[in-house]
């Protein structure tokens, strides 16, 4: 009884240790707000202007062009946009930060 | 009898006239821009894919892009909207989006041009109308890149904003180190502008430096820092014409435009130490989406409308033949001599651009 006391502790460090170990292969959802420039649709993608400061997209400057992957879920919402169009997303970069960006949601603003 | 030796000798230099001629008339003719091929070819590709393309790099403001695709796009109905990504950043997009990149072709300093399409192979093969005509050092022998047209380095200087500081236009690289020039000189981050790379590079020639020797230059660059209003990642243009910054360090090319198209209290120097030149080129990214409307495009930027457009807007034809006089005749700096211009091979420079980066980043940059 004791000895089950000893390792529970343990047993929860060790999950926790292998969850934060596989933290960078599931990569969190960033947030980015910019302008669309042009909408791929053929090609399920989306090309965005950062905003001011970067727009929240990792290293960017204002008026640089990004692509995002559109997945099938969100590819009636990105058809919907227009060039000009100001816009807030979330994404993710799957495979860490030298992959590409899928989008995760699009809103118009 | 005599006249018919003069017949027989005016036969005879007229048939040597006519085949030593023939292979330069022919290869003449074959090098002229076919204007209505091309505009067939075009039309095949907008039908095909539509009438929006993407360029990486297309900075308005740098080498008149922003003139140069509003004539691709009044004249010919394909739309290259602007992107702002320097030459670095233009190659780190692609080598991170990689299949999905929606970019067609790209834009860059040819030092990194040739360090993208041959060391990061991010781009297709494709050698352009007109390809004959560029010089042997300015393309890959694959077309994995090519030059569109040339800078040089040069201090573009707002004499107002000199004046208002009470100093000297500055005539060499050593003049700036002087105290009295503090807070009044800029150059763009090395490691996003391939033109500021360039910058830093040439000050490493003119200190003595060379592809093999980066020590001058950074030792240069240490002793310019106090002097430095700052190292922006934004390209400096309109803070340049405007006078908030009084001395950068930039193409030629950009600070002609401020004061011949801008209007701006602008003057070019040749720095009396030296200086080098900066082509920049193209690449056609491999996972283009358009690549029909890519190649048409590529096509017209070698074709002498779009070079005589660079020529006009002060930028040296990568295709000397296009450049035009009225280029010539505006195209002359306040203090020194385009015989400054000292010649370094594209392809030398690739094995330094990281060091001195790297270099830059560890001595130089401000924390």
């Amino acid at each position: 009884m004791r000895r089950r006391n000893v390792l529970w502790p343990t047993a929860v460090l060790w999950m926790i240790a292998v969850l934060t170990a596989s933290f960078p292969v599931i990569a969190a959802g960033e947030d980015a707000t910019g302008k669309v420039v042009f909408v791929d649709t053929r090609n399920s993608a989306l090309l965005l202007e950062a905003a001011k400061g970067g727009g929240g997209i990792p290293g960017a400057k204002e008026g640089e062009t990004f692509t995002f992957i559109v997945p099938a879920e969100l590819q009636g919402a990105a058809g919907g946009l227009a060039p000009g169009d100001a816009v807030a997303v979330t994404f993710e970069e799957k495979e860490g930060k030298d992959g590409p960006r899928t989008l995760k949601s699009v809103t118009k603003k | 009898m005599k006249r018919w030796e003069v017949i027989q000798a005016v036969v005879l230099v007229t048939l040597i006239a006519l085949v030593t001629c023939e292979p330069s008339t022919v290869q003449a003719q074959a090098q002229a821009w076919d204007k209505t091929g091309w505009l067939k070819k075009l039309e095949e590709a907008k039908k095909a894919e539509g009438r929006v393309m993407i360029q990486y790099d297309a900075q308005p403001n740098y080498a008149n892009w922003g003139g140069v695709t509003l004539f691709f796009k009044k004249s010919y109905g394909v739309d290259i909207p602007p992107d702002m990504k320097g030459s670095s950043a233009t190659m780190a997009a692609l080598v991170k989006e990689r299949q999905t990149t929606v970019a067609d072709v790209a834009y860059y300093n040819a030092v990194i041009a040739a360090q993208a399409g041959v060391e990061k192979g991010v781009h297709a093969p494709y050698k352009p109308m007109g390809w004959d005509k560029l010089p042997g050092d300015c393309k890959d022998p694959e077309g994995r890149w090519f030059c569109v047209h040339e800078g040089v380095i040069a201090f573009i200087v707002h004499t107002k904003a000199l004046e208002r500081a009470g100093v000297p236009v500055p005539k060499c690289w050593k003049d700036l180190i002087d105290p009295k020039y503090k807070g009044l000189v800029a150059y763009d981050d090395p490691t996003v502008h391939g033109t500021a790379w360039e910058s830093i590079f040439s000050a490493n020639v003119a200190m003595g430096g060379s592809t093999k020797d980066i020590k001058p230059g950074i030792e240069y660059l240490k002793k310019l820092d106090p002097n430095i209003l700052r190292y922006s990642r934004d390209t400096s243009y309109n803070p340049a014409l405007r006078g908030e910054v009084a001395i950068w360090f930039n193409a030629d090319g950009n600070g002609y435009k401020m004061k011949w198209e801008d209007g701006g209290p602008i003057e070019v120097v040749i720095p009396c130490e030296g200086t080098i030149a900066t082509p920049l080129a193209m690449g056609m990214v491999k996972w283009a989406k358009r690549p029909k409307l890519a190649m048409a495009y590529l096509d017209w930027l070698l074709s002498p409308e779009a070079q005589g457009i660079w020529a006009d807007s002060y930028w040296l034809p990568a295709i000397r033949e296009y450049m035009t006089e009225n280029a010539k005749k505006k195209m002359k700096p306040l203090h020194g001599d385009y015989k400054l211009v000292k010649s370094v091979p594209i392809l030398e420079k690739q094995d330094i651009i990281d060091p001195y980066k790297k270099a830059w980043l560890e001595q130089i940059k401000r924390k």
